[in-house]
């Protein structure tokens, strides 16, 4: 059974299905998700795809600051994946409320209303970036940032 | 037919049809990725998806024991059916009188398997999925029937093994090559690929039957439907083109192999080419096509 977990854990990394939702994004984001799916960019080689079902998906891909009217949709859309599943922030809105951080309909971004695992910020990000964020994500590829240490910041 | 045969063939059956299947899945998506100039996944990637499903959560949608049970039927009932296929022989591992019956009986339950599960799970998407699966399967299946009861007519017997042997010594006549035809135009709506795969349509209805399902039932109505591809490829290069044959059952393995490869890449080709059709088109042309492939019985009862 452990041997069946662990083969299961491995190729989670070879296949991620991800599932697109929308909390009142410009489109912007959207447009930029599809074009990972092109042949220009080809995101199946790593084994991933759009999938039309949470129940199917291992990735939430949020796109937009969320609307006080999607607040519950993005509940039950959390709810209604298996675990183990990732959340993904896409874009400047969905990262921490964008230009909207102050709007009288936006609760703000979406780690206001379910844990987040990765911030894909941008207005929009690039294809690269939503790619390279993914494959972070999933230790395909390392992070290209040093961390944040004391000399960054002036304090020797 | 001794049982050391009987043991060797159910195994490599069995091997082929569902633990096979997988890698024919995986080269299917290379195929249309290179067709629309994509790199595409790699070849083993339906057994990481597979895996990877096994894993997941279980999420139950509704309480309903039918939900829970019937996605692992129809894994089981493809396993089943693929004993009844010749595949290391002339005959198959389970041979005996009216075995064409019980074949067409479980390839039949493993649609209702998949139709059952998407009408207890209450999902709206899942039940027009399950009501245009119903229409497909009731259409398509007398096609098949058809053509195996032309065989049986022809050869005097209703053994599968004693039709294959039949059409193996003496060669296609009129009517074998006519329900040969038919079967063969039906092996889309068979597999349930591109022009028919109206119950599952992703971009329509949300891969429909299969909305609500998630983790291992996934990943066994997934497996059932990639071991049913390659079971009707089975069916049609075994059962009615049975040549060439030779003595050794590892040849004949490889030789049915081949085949079976060469039918998925014409049938790859048929899916990336083709627009998907509408439920009524579909109805159509497979009542158009079981009329048609009822003169094979006339045919095979005139004895031509």
């Amino acid at each position: 059974m452990s041997l069946l977990k662990k083969l299961a854990q491995q190729s989670l990394k070879k296949s991620v299905w991800i599932f697109h939702v929308n909390t009142g994004a410009c489109n912007g984001c959207d447009i930029e998700l599809l074009d990972i799916l092109t042949p220009y960019h080809d995101i199946e080689r790593f084994g991933m795809k759009a999938v039309s079902s949470p129940r199917h998906a291992d990735a939430l891909v949020i796109s937009g600051p969320v609307t006080r009217p999607t607040v519950e949709f993005v509940k039950s859309v959390y709810e209604a994946t298996p675990e183990p599943k990732i959340v993904i922030a896409l874009g400047s809105c969905a990262t921490a409320g964008g230009i909207w951080f102050d709007s009288y309909n936006v609760v703000g971004g979406v780690d206001k209303v379910i844990p987040v695992n990765l911030y894909i910020p941008g207005c929009p990000p690039r294809p690269e970036a939503i790619i390279f964020g993914i494959a972070q994500a999933l230790g395909i590829s390392k992070k290209k940032i040093k961390p944040l240490i004391a000399e960054q910041i002036g304090a020797e | 037919m001794n049982t050391e045969f009987i043991i060797l063939s159910s195994v490599l059956n069995i091997l082929i049809v569902l633990l096979l299947s997988p890698l024919f899945d995986g080269f299917t998506r290379k195929i249309r990725a290179l067709i629309q100039s994509r790199v595409g996944p790699p070849l083993l990637q339906s057994y990481y998806d597979l895996l990877k499903l096994m894993g997941k959560e279980d999420l139950k949608s509704t309480i309903n024991p039918l939900f829970r049970l019937s996605p692992y039927l129809s894994v089981v009932s493809i396993g089943m059916a693929s004993l009844l296929i010749p595949i290391t022989g002339l005959v198959p591992p389970l041979n005996f009188w009216g075995d064409i019956f019980l074949f067409i009986y479980i390839i039949t339950v493993v649609g209702i398997a998949i139709i059952i599960t998407a009408s207890a799970s209450e999902n709206p998407f899942a039940y027009i999925g399950a009501s245009r699966k119903m229409m497909l399967h009731l259409s398509v299946e007398p096609i098949l029937a058809i053509a195996l009861i032309t065989g049986a007519i022809n050869a005097g017997s209703f053994k599968i093994g004693d039709i294959v042997s039949w059409y193996y010594s003496n060669g296609p006549n009129v009517s074998m090559l006519l329900s040969t035809v038919c079967v063969f135009l039906s092996l889309q709506a068979l597999i349930g690929k591109i022009p028919f795969d109206i119950s599952e349509a992703e971009q329509e209805i949300a891969e429909g039957v299969l909305i609500e399902l998630s983790g291992p039932k996934y990943a066994c109505v997934k497996w059932a439907n990639m071991s049913r591809q390659v079971l009707f490829c089975l069916v049609f290069t075994q059962i009615f083109i049975p040549w060439p044959l030779s003595e050794n059952s590892l040849i004949n393995v490889i030789i049915a192999l081949i085949k079976v490869t060469a039918i998925i890449f014409i049938s790859t080709l048929i899916e990336s080419l083709n627009p998907r059709l509408r439920i009524d088109q579909a109805l159509k042309y497979n009542l158009t096509l079981a009329l048609f492939s009822l003169t094979s019985i006339f045919l095979a009862l005139l004895g031509v």
